[in-house]
């Protein structure tokens, strides 16, 4: 058993037969706390577990006890006093100031444990001691320490002849007790003992709350709640799982309770109860907390401290410091009985918010604090890893992404650009393969190109030409058939094989070129095949092998293989065998090609592009089989949401459903609003899914404050050829004829001969009435705009001097020249007109500039 | 860079929510006091207001879309929601800067018990707020005219058996999308399942519960991830653990929406009971606050898996890596850290754009 000294950082731990005084210090010279430092410290029997980087001291001990059944700490300041219930019933009390030697005891009549002990706090020398039942003594005893020994004048009542007394304790003047197992008395002992009786079952444990408003106690696993004020029936009862063996008011919290129960070993329920206090309904709101101290320490710093016997004991609050408890737990079955103590502190608990940078702040009680991200330092193994998996630049969030992307007007510009400012490989791929697309003016698709209807099981493919052919630069390769329909010659020129038509190898030879000097040997050397040339392949491979680091010597390999190519089984069979290890996919599918007739090899060969391989399908794929083949690559594409398949779907709803494949893939719904809008026709731009995406990227933006990009944003939208033009909003009447304003300029413009009644290219009068408009409430002048100049233009849109713009307050409708007013509400909150009293500018919320310069006034 | 202010919430802070540009910040605790806060030029979080609103512990707190005004939605343990709209004060003299005041609106008396959770509802259902109490009811209230935040009808109530600790709209814009609620129980005694998730019907023009969610221990926090286009929610559930759901759509032939749940993740906080779940604007970061005190910071990388990225104990101003931490479904071999380079250090660089 623990427990403290009133305001002191001593207590007295009882076992068995000795009570024990230690003291709390805090350790000297340690410039910084450092969690993990935790050791256990050992004394005397005891080890000693620190959260706050204290240290135990060892003062005294007092041995000369039989098995103590409770102990009590006296509330005296200056005196360490402590009074000790043993199992015969003897109460003794030990002072371990060292000057003092009073040792004085207390013996009831007959032989019984002594139950429970509590000094009162107000008078300070009134010790009250419980005891077992006996039929010829009574059950509490209150003894007036300072008269000495027990005697009969010391002894000051005594109550409840052959009763017991579970548990005591005092209110003030009054004593409570849970009496027998069937009532909590509450008895004012100051005249005659006269008593409040509440008939209960829970009679162990009485404690009084920090407050001195609530009583609690247990019985099994019920705690019950009185309020002393309403003594008569429990204001409130709870269950806990399993029976209670100790519960205990936190002293500097109000209304939180601690319980500790017999079964749950190493856990320690902590209950915060709100309660309104109103009578006739008992819904008070708990909290519960479990907090196993031990396991947690054990757990981090592998002290190997419990074994599964170990049970916690007892715990007592620290009486100062908020949220602080001593814990101690021992292991019965040791021998050793040493005991476990933890210096524990109750975590608050804790809420943390992301703001919209992805910073977190947390707001502890007098506070709000940034939560430092810190990382562990990235081993080069996982510097790929990012939200891509092959994004080069950024890691982190995508939302940092999407930041990133927006202030370099990711999707503000051409494709070309977008391809280098997504920050990703594999998109910027799918940006090139969409500048492709956009050079044809072709955002179709290759299947919608090829005529499949993926709904019907009918061929509507465009009939080909069957041919065959041998291959060019290689006499005995034998021959291979290709089909050939103009759609087909289309859709390759969208994959980029631009070089079909024209038979001549002039333009294969400067793409094979091309990508020779940027090193794509194996690719160059595919294409070369797939175009029948193998000698060319041949000498690609070769010409790779000796500019390139050909550590594997796989290309020389490569050609040397090429070269013997034969449409013998002998080549074929040992092509296929040899499949598996070959690392290069271009390499892979340039064998797979020459020795397998299905194509399986090329068609379904990730490591190639899809527009490569859609190419090499249109070749030498039959009409089914074509058809066959783009069905499932559309399934393929979407399912995993490659948006690679863009370029077989096309700008169809099927790419709607592959973009959404790719969002729910990737999150990036950026990418997904950006070519959509970019992409799609008139009827699709209508699409929910679409129009969700652009709100969600509006909306991030107006959360970001980055209000110009978005602006450029909804202009580039507004700016693609099908898109509605969202209606005007606001309109400006003439205060006389209530006509428009606006509408009858643009009526004017058309006008020539009454546009010359105007003065000035200025509008100061209703072109209507030819009344004059309000005047600017500062400049008293009429307000009016200058007339446009030129008639509106998408492409060059020109801003009219905002200076001389009607601007008005909206709840007042008291306006002035934007100029004026943007002076006038720099140094004023209210109207410029002097009979109102709007508060025009303070009504737009919040101020923060105003609030920037009073906080850091408040600062200073 | 810690910067430090006092103030004074002088008990337990239940909950904090931030305006819809993230600038002002505002708290509640079990003083019954609300604090607004603001950031100043440094960095540093200042309290603009603070005044006592409840006669009892608050538990929740949420800001209405700025298109509303400054408005904010508390609930308490007093039985009551209220609405605090913040106004300009008339001020006699002219050039003096008009104090600002937080006013209550209304009061939202209609449940006996503690009010346990307040959200305002998508932006797209107009000015609604929904409600949940220790009774097992939620509440739909609207605001016919978002000019007078003084009347406030309810519209709906939907009944849960069990007592409700938290709530959580969904806020998709997809127009496809019906509106949602999850909601969860803190029931400690029973098996029962604990999340409940309601849709409403435009046909029939009230609520229905469309699932129930596998949670059996008592679930203290619920949110649904910001919607960034996916196809399915996502739903973050915090009881003795976190679990992340997926909830896809799929619609019956009959017209009634039924959803697939499918667990996406459940990682175990340090085996300590989970308070806090919260995710990041685009739903690809989690936050969770547990019982030992700690912070735990969790990012989901590109196969959806997550990872605690950083676990901060705010107390002890010390930091900790713990990958043991991490307990995925999904088990990913992928490691994720290090954050972005800091080229949004803060607000002020971005507003120069």
């Amino acid at each position: 058993m623990i427990s403290y000294f009133k305001n002191s950082t001593k207590f007295v731990l009882a076992t068995g037969s000795e009570i024990s005084l230690f003291q709390l210090q805090d350790k000297e010279n340690v410039e910084e706390f450092i969690y993990e430092d935790i050791k256990p410290q050992c004394l005397n029997q005891v080890k000693f577990i620190s959260q706050h980087n204290k240290t135990l001291s060892y003062l005294n001990s007092e041995k000369r006890y039989q098995y103590i059944k409770c102990i009590a700490t006296s509330h005296q300041e200056d005196e360490l006093l402590v009074a000790a219930g043993q199992i015969s019933g003897k109460v003794s009390i030990v002072n371990f100031m060292p000057v003092a030697e009073s040792n004085l005891e207390f013996t009831p009549r007959q032989n019984r444990p002594s139950l429970s002990l509590a000094w009162n706090e107000q008078e300070l020398n009134l010790l009250a001691m419980g005891f077992d039942k006996n039929k010829f003594d009574h059950s509490i005893s209150v003894w007036d320490v300072s008269r000495g020994a027990a005697s009969d004048t010391s002894i000051v009542n005594l109550i409840g002849l052959s009763e017991s007394a579970h548990s005591i304790c005092w209110d003030k003047k009054n004593l409570i007790a849970g009496m027998s197992s069937k009532y909590i008395k509450m008895m004012d002992l100051r005249g005659s003992p006269t008593a409040l009786t509440v008939n209960t079952r829970a009679v162990n444990g009485l404690t009084m709350s920090s407050n001195n408003m609530l009583l609690s106690s247990y019985y099994e696993n019920v705690v019950n709640i009185f309020d002393l004020r309403k003594f008569t029936e429990p204001i409130n009862q709870f269950q806990l799982a399993n029976h209670l063996a100790q519960i205990s008011w936190c002293p500097t919290t109000e209304n939180c309770l601690l319980c500790l129960q017999k079964d749950s070993s190493l856990a320690i329920n902590i209950i915060d109860i709100h309660w309104n206090g109103i009578e006739d309904d008992n819904d008070a709101h708990f909290i519960k907390r479990i907090i196993a101290p031990f396991e947690i320490v054990d757990r981090k710093n592998k002290f190997q401290l419990l074994s599964k016997a170990t049970a916690l004991e007892n715990i007592c609050w620290d009486p100062k410091y908020s949220n602080q408890m001593l814990v101690a737990a021992s292991n019965p079955s040791n021998t050793a009985s040493s005991i476990l103590l933890m210096d524990l502190e109750v975590p608050e608990r804790r809420i943390a918010v992301f703001d919209k940078w992805n910073k977190l702040y947390t707001p502890l009680s007098p506070e709000i604090r940034e939560i430092p991200m810190v990382s562990p330092p990235s081993s080069p193994t996982n510097s790929t890893n990012s939200w891509y998996p092959n994004a080069g630049i950024m890691e982190g969030d995508i939302s940092e992404l999407f930041q990133q992307r927006i202030l370099q007007d990711y999707g503000q510009m051409d494709f070309e650009r977008n391809a280098k400012v997504c920050m990703d490989s594999s998109l910027s791929s799918v940006w090139k393969m969409l500048v492709q697309m956009k050079n044809a003016d072709c955002f179709i698709g290759l299947r919608t190109i090829l005529g499949i209807d993926s709904k019907s099981e009918e061929l509507t493919i465009a009939q080909s030409v069957t041919e065959t052919r041998a291959f060019f630069d290689f006499p005995n390769g034998g021959a291979i058939k290709v089909y050939k329909s103009e759609e087909r010659e289309f859709a390759m020129e969208l994959c980029d094989w631009k070089f079909q038509k024209n038979d001549s190898n002039g333009s294969l030879q400067i793409y094979i070129e091309e990508l020779c000097k940027k090193k794509r040997y194996t690719r160059a050397a595919m294409l070369a095949v797939f175009h029948l040339r193998i000698r060319l392949a041949c000498d690609i491979l070769a010409r790779g092998a000796n500019e390139m680091d050909d550590e594997k010597s796989s290309l020389r390999i490569s050609a040397i293989a090429l070269a013997g190519y034969s449409s013998g089984n002998m080549w074929k069979m040992q092509c296929g065998s040899a499949q598996k290890q070959i690392d290069d996919p271009h390499l892979r599918a340039i064998f797979s090609f020459l020795s397998d007739e299905t194509f399986n090899g090329v068609l379904y060969e990730e490591g190639i592009s899809i527009s490569d391989r859609m190419a090499f399908a249109c070749t030498y794929m039959n009409d089914r089989q074509l058809s066959e083949y783009i069905k499932q690559m559309i399934q393929q594409s979407i399912d995993q949401g490659d948006l690679q398949g863009l370029l077989i779907t096309g700008a169809t709803i099927d790419g709607i459903q592959l973009l959404q494949a790719f969002v729910d893939r990737t999150d990036d719904v950026q990418t997904a609003a950006i070519i959509g809008q970019k992409i799609l026709p008139a009827d699709l731009q209508t699409d929910n899914r679409l129009q969700t995406w652009i709100a969600i990227m509006r909306n991030m933006m107006n959360t970001w404050e980055m209000y110009e990009k978005r602006a450029a944003f909804d202009i580039s939208i507004a700016s693609t050829k099908n898109s509605q033009k969202t209606p005007k909003s606001i309109f400006l009447l003439c205060s006389f004829c209530g006509k428009s304003v606006s509408a009858s300029i643009s009526h004017l413009q058309e006008d020539a001969r009454q546009r010359n009644q105007i003065q000035g290219n200025k509008l100061s009068s209703c072109p209507n009435c030819k009344k004059p408009l309000p005047r600017c409430s500062l400049c008293l002048l009429h307000m009016g705009t200058s007339l446009p100049s030129n008639v509106y233009n998408q492409s060059n849109i020109k801003s009219r001097n905002i200076k001389s713009w009607f601007t008005w307050c909206q709840s007042c409708r008291h306006g002035a020249h934007f100029v004026h007013i943007n002076e006038w509400f720099k140094t004023n909150t209210v109207c410029p007109v002097t009979s109102c009293n709007c508060n025009c500018f303070a009504i737009d919320l919040p101020l923060l500039k105003e609030k920037k310069d009073e906080s850091s006034l408040n600062a200073q | 860079m810690n910067s430090i202010i006092h103030t004074e919430h002088r008990d337990v802070i239940h909950d904090c929510s931030y305006d819809y540009y993230g600038q002002r910040m505002a708290t509640c605790s079990s003083d019954q006091t609300i604090k607004v806060w603001e950031q100043n030029e440094k960095g540093q979080w200042i309290v603009s207001s603070s005044w006592k609103a409840h006669s009892g512990s608050i538990w929740k707190l949420n800001w209405a879309h700025p298109e509303f005004g400054a408005v904010i939605v508390s609930a308490s343990f007093d039985r009551t929601a209220s609405i605090w709209e913040e106004t300009a004060e008339q001020k006699p003299t002219a050039s003096s800067t008009p104090a600002k005041r937080w006013i209550r609106r209304t009061n939202l008396v209609d449940s006996r018990t503690s009010v346990t959770d307040v959200k305002f509802g998508p932006k797209n259902l107009g000015l609604v707020l929904a409600t949940s109490s220790s009774d097992g009811i939620i509440r739909i209230y609207e605001a016919p005219d978002i000019m007078n935040l003084s009347q406030w009808t309810l519209q709906h109530e939907i009944i849960c058996k069990l007592p409700l600790s938290c709530i959580s709209w969904n806020p998709s814009l997809f127009r496809a999308h019906p509106p949602m609620i999850a909601a969860g129980s803190d029931m400690a005694q029973s098996n029962e399942p604990k999340v409940f998730v309601f849709e409403y019907s435009e046909y029939n023009r009230r609520w229905t519960k469309t699932e129930n969610i596998n949670v059996t221990e008592p679930v203290h926090s619920i949110e649904f991830a910001p919607n960034v286009g996916r196809s399915y929610h996502v739903l973050a559930v915090a009881s003795k653990d976190v679990s992340i759901f997926n909830l896809k759509p799929i619609v019956e032939q009959s017209g009634n929406t039924r959803f697939e749940v499918v667990q996406a993740a459940q990682f175990n906080d340090n085996f300590c009971t989970v308070w806090r779940v919260t995710w990041n604007i685009t739903g690809t970061m989690l936050v969770t606050s547990s019982d030992d005190g700690y912070v735990r910071i969790w990012r989901m990388n590109y196969l959806k898996g997550f990872k605690c990225i950083c676990s901060y104990k705010p107390d002890s101003n010390v930091n900790h890596h713990d990958p043991q931490a991490v307990q995925l479904i999904n088990s990913s071999t992928t490691k994720f850290f290090k954050k972005g380079v800091g080229a949004f250090a803060g607000s002020s660089q971005i507003q120069q754009h």
